[in-house]
C-alpha cells in the first residue's frame, strides 16, 4: 500500500516538474520564426540602431499568399538590414486577437484584412495612422510618388471621411457575373464587360435555358447572406441611385424603403429566380461554385476571388471571364460597380512609421505585386499583369464609378446589415416571402432597429 | 469532537485554489461587468459610460430574443434527447450483453474530438449536394424526406442532433458510475420478488441515482447554454443571422468575424445576460428535482 | 468493477425464445448507434483519400486513386500544417493544467467539506458560482491581465487560465465526493495521534483516489477540446493547441477550397488522441465508475 502511494506520488511530482519544464522551454524555442533568419543574416558589425516593426497578418502559415509574403519579408530584411520585421501569421481571426493585444499594449504596427474590417477595427476608433505624407514619398522601386504606382481609384478604398488615406490596398476585387466562356461561346453569346442591359441579360438567360436544358443559367448558394444580398443591392442602386439606397437604409422610420424603385428591384429578383439551379435556396456553400466549374451552371454572381478560390477544382480547359452587373434602362445608378480590397492599416502608436512605410512600399512594389498576381489575385498596381480570368475587372473599373461594398453600408453600419438587411433579403432570395412582404419586412425591421 | 487543529488547515488548503481562481477568473469577470456598462468597440480607449444602456437596448433587440429562443431550444431539446439516451444506454449496458466495453468506448468517443473538428464533419454530413445523409436518402428512395439541413428552417434541429450525438457519451458515463454504486442486494431482493427488469429500473435504479442525475442535469444546463465550438464550426464560415444562438450572437457582435461589427460593450452585456440565464436555469433545475437524499 | 448481470428468471426455462432473444432489441439499438458513429469517422478518413473533385462527386463513390490522393493530401497536411507541434502543445497544456487543478482543488475541497469554519458556505458558493460564466465574457480583461503579467501568448498563461476556470467544476465535484467518505477512519487516526495534515495525506488521499481520478478525466476532456480561450490567448502559431490548429487550418484551406487536404489534416489531428483513448479507455472507465460519489 505504502509503496504504491509512493510510486504514485513520484509520478505526480515528476509529471508536474516535467510539464513545468516543458512550458518553460516551449516558448523560448518556439519564438516567432522570422526571428531566426534575421539572426543568420545580420552583418558582422551591428548597424547603429535596428528598428523592429511588427505585422499581424490575416494569413495562416501554409497559405500560398502567406508563403509569398514571408519570402518577400525576408528579401526586404536583406535589403534593409536596419529594419527587422516580425510577422505574426495570426489567421483570419487576427482582428479578434488584436482587440486584446491593443488593450494590453502589445506592439503591433501593421495589420491587414478586408477594408471594411480594418476600417471598423482601427480607423473608426481613431487608432489608425494617416499615411498621406508617406504616399507622397518616392515608391520603393521607381521615381514616381508611391501613390502614383496604384491604379487610379484604388487608394480611394482606404480614404476615410476626414479625407485622409489610412489603408493601403494589396489585392482588390469587384463583384461581377462570372461565366463559362466556352459554354456561352457555343451559344454565340459574347457579353459586353460593362455595358449589358437588363433586357439583354434576361434574354441571355432565356437563351441558355432553352438551348441547354440541363444547364442552369444562374447559380447561387442561397443561405449565404453575403452573396445573395448582391442582387437586391445592385438592382436597388441601379434603379434608385446610390444615395437613395443609402438614405433608405439610414432612414429611422424605415419608410423610405417604400419607394417604388425598391419594390421594382424585388420584383425583378422574383423574375429571375426561375433561372437558378434547382434547390438553390438551400444549396450549402460551396455547392453552387462547384457545379459552376463542372459546367452545370452557366454563370454566378460573385467577388473576383472566385477563379482563384476554385482553381484546385477547375477542370482543364475551363475558361472564365466576367461581366459587370447589368444596367437597368432608365435607372439612376447605372454607373456604379462595387470595389473593395484587402488592405494594410497602420496603428497610430507605432514608433517607427518611416520603417513601416518603407516596408509597405516594398510590399506594394511592382515586383511583389507581380508575384501576387501570378497566384491569380488581382493587384491594383500600375504595370502589374492581370490574371486572364479577371481581365475585364479593370476594364469595368475604368468605365464605372467605384463604390465600397454595398455602397459603403457594410463598412458604416454593419450591424444594421447583419440584423435587418440580410435577414429580410435572405427570406426574399430564398423564396420564403414575396416582394411586397419583403418591403414590409425592411420597413418594420429598420424602424425597430433604429429605435434601439 | 476536539479537532481544533483542523482549523489551521483551512487557510493553506484553500489558499492556492482561491488565489488562482480569483486572479484568473473572478477578477476578469468583474472587469467584464464594468465593460458591459459602456459603449465600446473593443479597440482603443474611448469607452463611453452608458450605465444600463446596453441592457435596455437588448430588450428591443429582436435578434437577441430570437437567438435566446434558439439557445433554449437546443438546451431543452438536446437535453431531453441526451438524457433519454444516456439513461437508456446506461441501463442496458448493465445487462449481460457482449461487447459492453466496445459500445461504451464508441459512444464516448466523440467527446475526445475537439468541437471544431466535429463541426467540419457535421457540416459535410448535412450537405445536400455531397453529404452522406442526403445521398443515403436518395439511395433508399426516400428523397422526399431530404431537407435543407443547414438552412434556417432546420438548422437548429440539425445542430441539436449533432449535439446529442456528441455529448450523450459524457452523461452516460456519469450515470453509469452512479448506477454502479447501487448495492446488489437491492436487485437481488427484487428479482426474488419477481420484478421485471424495467420495473427494477424505475423503482430501484432511477431513485438511487437521483443525486448523480441531478448533478448531471445541472452540468448539462450550464454546458448547453454555453455551447459554442460545435455550432460555430458547423456553420463555418458565417452563420446566417436567422440561425444565431446566443453564444454565436455574442461572438458576432464582439469581434467582427462575420460582419465587421465590433461592439465589445454590448457583447459583454449579452454575456452577462447569458450568465444570469445560467444561474436562473440551474436554480430551476434544482428546485424541480428536489427530494430527500437516499441513504444507503 | 462489478459487472452486473441481471438475468431475469421470470421467463421460465432458459431455452425459452423470449429469454434467448431478450437482448436483441438492445443489441440492435447499440449496433445502430455504433454503426452511425463508425460510419461518420470512416467517412472522414475516406474523404482524405479522395481528390478534391471526388469529394464533390457522389457521396458514396469510392475514391478512384486512393493511395495517390491520400499521399498528396497527407503530405500537404503534414508539411504545411504543424499538427505535431499543435499536438504536443495540447499535451503539455492539458496535462499540466489537469494535474495542478486537481492538486490544488483536492485540499480546498477537503477543507470545505470536512471542516466547519465561519464562512464555509460562502466560500463554497464563491467557488461554485463561477461554473456558469461564459468565457466570452472575460475575453479582453483576461488578456489584459495576462499581458500585464507578461504571460500573454504563452503556454504558461494558457495553463494558468485553464486552471482558474476549471476550479469551480473540480471543487464542486470533489466536495460532493468527499462528503461521501466515512469519517470514522479520520477520527481513528486522530485518536492515534496523527497530525491533521497527516490525516489528510495518509488517510483521505488514498480513499480519494477514484474521485481525483474522475475529476482529472473530466477536466482532461474539456481542456483538450477547449477552443475559445486558447484562440484569444495564443496568437503565435508555434504555441497553438490542437483545436486552434484545426480552426486555423479551416480558414486557410477552406479559402483555397482544398477540402480533401482539410480532411487529411483533421484525421491527423484526431489519430493520436484516438490511439491514446483506445489504450486507456478501459482503465478510464473503470476508474470513473469508482470515482463518482453522490
Amino acid at each position: 500500500m505504502k509503496s504504491r502511494k509512493f510510486v504514485l506520488l513520484t509520478l505526480v511530482i515528476a509529471s508536474l516538474l516535467l510539464s513545468l519544464v516543458a512550458t518553460q522551454c516551449a516558448p523560448a524555442t518556439k519564438a516567432p520564426p522570422t526571428e531566426k533568419p534575421t539572426v543568420e543574416e545580420k552583418p558582422t558589425e551591428k548597424p547603429a540602431e535596428k528598428v523592429k516593426i511588427v505585422y499581424w497578418s490575416m494569413f495562416s502559415e501554409g497559405e500560398p499568399l502567406q508563403q509569398l509574403l514571408d519570402q518577400a519579408t525576408q528579401d526586404f530584411m536583406k535589403e534593409n538590414p536596419d529594419i527587422e520585421v516580425e510577422v505574426n501569421w495570426a489567421g483570419r481571426q487576427v482582428l479578434t486577437v488584436l482587440q486584446s493585444a491593443i488593450a494590453a499594449g502589445t506592439q503591433v504596427d501593421i495589420v491587414d484584412h478586408s477594408d471594411d474590417r480594418v476600417y471598423n477595427a482601427i480607423v473608426k476608433s481613431g487608432l489608425a495612422l494617416p499615411l498621406d505624407e508617406y504616399l507622397d514619398e518616392k515608391a520603393y522601386d521607381s521615381d514616381k510618388a508611391w501613390k502614383d504606382t496604384f491604379k487610379p481609384g484604388a487608394l480611394e478604398i482606404g480614404k476615410a471621411d476626414d479625407g485622409k488615406y489610412y489603408l493601403i490596398p494589396r489585392d482588390d476585387y469587384i463583384s461581377a457575373f462570372f461565366y463559362n466562356v466556352k459554354m456561352l461561346d457555343e451559344l454565340g453569346i459574347h457579353p459586353s464587360p460593362g455595358e449589358m442591359t437588363w433586357t439583354e441579360f434576361v434574354d441571355m438567360l432565356e437563351t441558355i435555358r432553352s438551348e441547354k436544358p440541363d444547364v442552369s443559367p444562374l447559380g447561387a448558394d442561397g443561405p449565404v447572406s453575403f452573396y445573395n444580398n448582391w442582387y437586391f443591392t445592385y438592382l436597388a442602386i441601379r434603379l434608385a441611385g446610390k444615395d437613395a439606397f443609402r438614405e433608405a437604409a439610414y432612414d429611422k422610420t424605415g419608410e423610405k424603403w417604400g419607394e417604388p424603385e425598391f419594390l421594382q428591384a424585388a420584383q425583378m429578383i422574383e423574375e429571375i429566380q426561375g433561372y437558378f439551379q434547382k434547390g438553390f435556396e438551400g444549396s450549402v456553400w460551396p455547392a453552387a461554385q462547384v457545379q459552376w466549374v463542372n459546367s452545370e451552371i452557366a454563370m454566378m454572381f460573385c467577388g473576383a476571388w472566385l477563379p482563384k478560390e476554385m482553381s484546385e477544382q477547375t477542370p482543364e480547359g475551363f475558361e472564365i471571364s466576367l461581366f459587370g452587373f447589368p444596367k437597368v434602362e432608365g435607372g439612376k445608378g447605372n454607373e456604379y460597380v462595387e470595389h473593395w480590397a484587402n488592405t494594410y492599416g497602420v496603428l497610430k502608436d507605432c514608433k517607427h512609421p518611416e520603417a513601416v512605410a518603407r516596408y509597405l512600399q516594398y510590399i506594394t512594389s511592382k515586383k511583389v505585386g507581380t508575384d501576387i498576381a501570378s497566384l491569380g489575385t488581382p493587384v491594383p498596381l500600375v504595370g502589374v499583369p492581370v490574371p486572364p480570368a479577371l481581365e475585364n475587372q479593370f476594364k469595368i473599373l475604368e468605365t464605372h464609378t467605384a463604390i465600397p461594398a454595398r455602397a459603403g453600408l457594410n463598412t458604416e453600419i454593419p450591424e444594421y446589415m447583419d440584423n435587418v438587411f440580410n435577414v429580410c433579403d435572405d427570406k426574399l432570395f430564398q423564396m420564403q416571402i414575396g416582394p411586397e412582404e419583403f418591403i414590409e419586412c425592411l420597413k418594420t425591421e429598420s424602424a425597430a432597429y433604429w429605435a434601439r | 469532537m476536539g479537532r481544533r487543529g483542523r482549523q489551521r488547515l483551512v487557510v493553506p488548503f484553500i489558499l492556492p485554489a482561491f488565489i488562482l481562481y480569483s486572479v484568473f477568473f473572478v477578477y476578469p469577470a468583474i472587469r467584464a461587468f464594468w465593460v458591459s456598462l459602456h459603449d465600446w468597440s473593443g479597440f482603443g480607449g474611448n469607452m463611453v459610460y452608458i450605465g444600463l444602456g446596453n441592457y435596455s437596448e437588448m430588450l428591443k433587440d429582436t435578434v437577441f430574443k430570437e437567438s435566446l429562443m434558439r439557445t433554449l431550444t437546443i438546451s431543452l431539446g438536446g437535453g431531453i434527447g441526451i438524457f433519454a439516451l444516456a439513461l437508456f444506454f446506461a441501463a442496458i449496458l448493465q445487462r449481460d450483453l457482449r461487447g459492453k466495453k466496445f459500445f461504451r468506448t464508441l459512444i464516448f468517443f466523440p467527446m475526445i474530438v475537439p468541437g471544431v473538428g466535429l463541426g467540419l464533419i457535421w457540416q459535410f454530413m448535412y450537405n445536400n449536394s455531397w453529404g452522406p445523409l442526403s445521398a443515403l436518402l436518395k439511395l433508399v428512395s426516400l428523397e422526399s424526406l431530404d431537407r435543407v439541413w443547414l438552412g434556417p428552417d432546420y438548422i437548429i434541429k440539425s445542430l441539436a442532433v449533432a449535439v446529442i450525438w456528441t455529448y450523450v457519451g459524457y452523461y452516460m458515463v456519469m450515470l453509469m458510475a452512479g448506477i454502479d454504486k447501487i448495492p446488489p442486494p437491492y436487485y437481488e431482493a427484487a428479482i426474488l420478488d419477481g420484478a421485471s427488469e424495467w420495473k427494477m429500473f424505475f423503482t430501484i435504479t432511477l431513485p438511487m441515482i437521483w443525486d448523480v442525475l441531478v448533478v448531471a442535469l445541472i452540468l448539462w444546463t450550464i454546458g448547453s447554454l454555453k455551447i459554442f465550438d460545435l455550432i460555430a464550426a458547423t456553420t463555418f464560415p458565417a452563420p446566417a443571422t436567422s440561425t444565431y444562438t446566443l453564444t454565436i450572437y455574442i461572438w458576432a457582435e464582439a469581434v467582427g468575424v462575420y460582419m465587421p461589427v465590433f461592439r465589445l460593450g454590448y457583447a459583454t452585456a449579452l454575456g452577462v445576460v447569458l450568465l444570469l440565464m445560467v444561474v436562473v436555469a440551474v436554480g430551476i433545475v434544482r428546485f424541480v428535482t428536489r427530494r430527500e437524499a437516499i441513504e444507503y | 468493477m462489478t459487472t452486473r448481470t441481471i438475468a431475469s428468471t421470470q421467463a421460465g426455462s432458459t431455452l425459452d425464445w423470449r429469454y434467448r432473444f431478450r437482448n436483441v432489441p438492445y443489441y440492435a439499438f447499440l449496433i445502430l448507434w455504433s454503426a452511425i458513429t463508425i460510419f461518420i469517422f470512416l467517412w472522414l478518413v475516406e474523404g482524405s483519400f479522395k481528390t478534391n473533385r471526388e469529394v464533390f462527386g457522389s457521396a458514396f463513390a469510392l475514391p478512384a486513386t486512393p493511395l495517390e490522393a491520400a499521399a498528396a493530401n497527407y503530405e500537404k497536411a503534414w508539411t504545411v500544417t504543424h499538427m505535431g507541434t499543435y499536438f504536443s502543445n495540447s499535451v503539455v497544456v492539458t496535462l499540466a493544467s489537469v494535474i495542478v487543478v486537481v492538486a490544488i482543488s483536492a485540499p480546498a475541497a477537503y477543507a470545505l467539506s470536512r471542516v466547519q469554519f465561519p464562512g464555509n458556505t460562502i466560500v463554497t458558493y464563491y467557488f461554485i458560482a463561477g461554473m456558469g460564466l461564459p468565457f466570452q465574457l472575460i475575453m479582453v480583461p483576461l488578456f489584459v491581465l495576462l499581458a500585464r503579467l507578461h504571460i500573454a501568448n504563452t503556454l504558461q498563461g494558457l495553463i494558468l487560465t485553464y486552471i482558474g476556470v476549471s476550479i469551480p467544476f473540480t471543487i464542486l465535484l470533489l466536495t460532493g465526493f468527499f462528503r461521501t467518505l466515512p469519517t470514522e477512519l479520520e477520527d481513528a487516526a486522530a485518536i492515534d495521534g496523527c497530525s491533521e495534515f497527516g490525516i489528510f495525506w495518509r488517510v483521505m488521499m488514498p480513499l480519494a483516489g477514484p474521485g481525483l481520478f474522475t475529476a482529472a478525466i473530466f477536466n482532461f476532456v474539456s481542456m483538450w477540446n477547449e477552443f475559445l480561450l486558447a484562440m484569444l490567448i495564443i496568437s503565435n502559431d508555434k504555441l497553438r493547441t490542437l483545436p486552434l490548429g484545426i480552426m486555423s487550418l479551416r480558414y486557410s484551406m477552406q479559402y483555397t477550397a482544398d477540402w480533401s487536404g482539410l480532411f487529411a489534416a483533421v484525421v491527423i489531428a484526431i489519430i493520436p488522441s484516438f490511439l491514446v483513448y483506445l489504450a486507456l479507455s478501459e482503465r478510464v472507465m473503470s476508474g470513473l465508475t469508482l470515482g463518482m460519489g453522490k
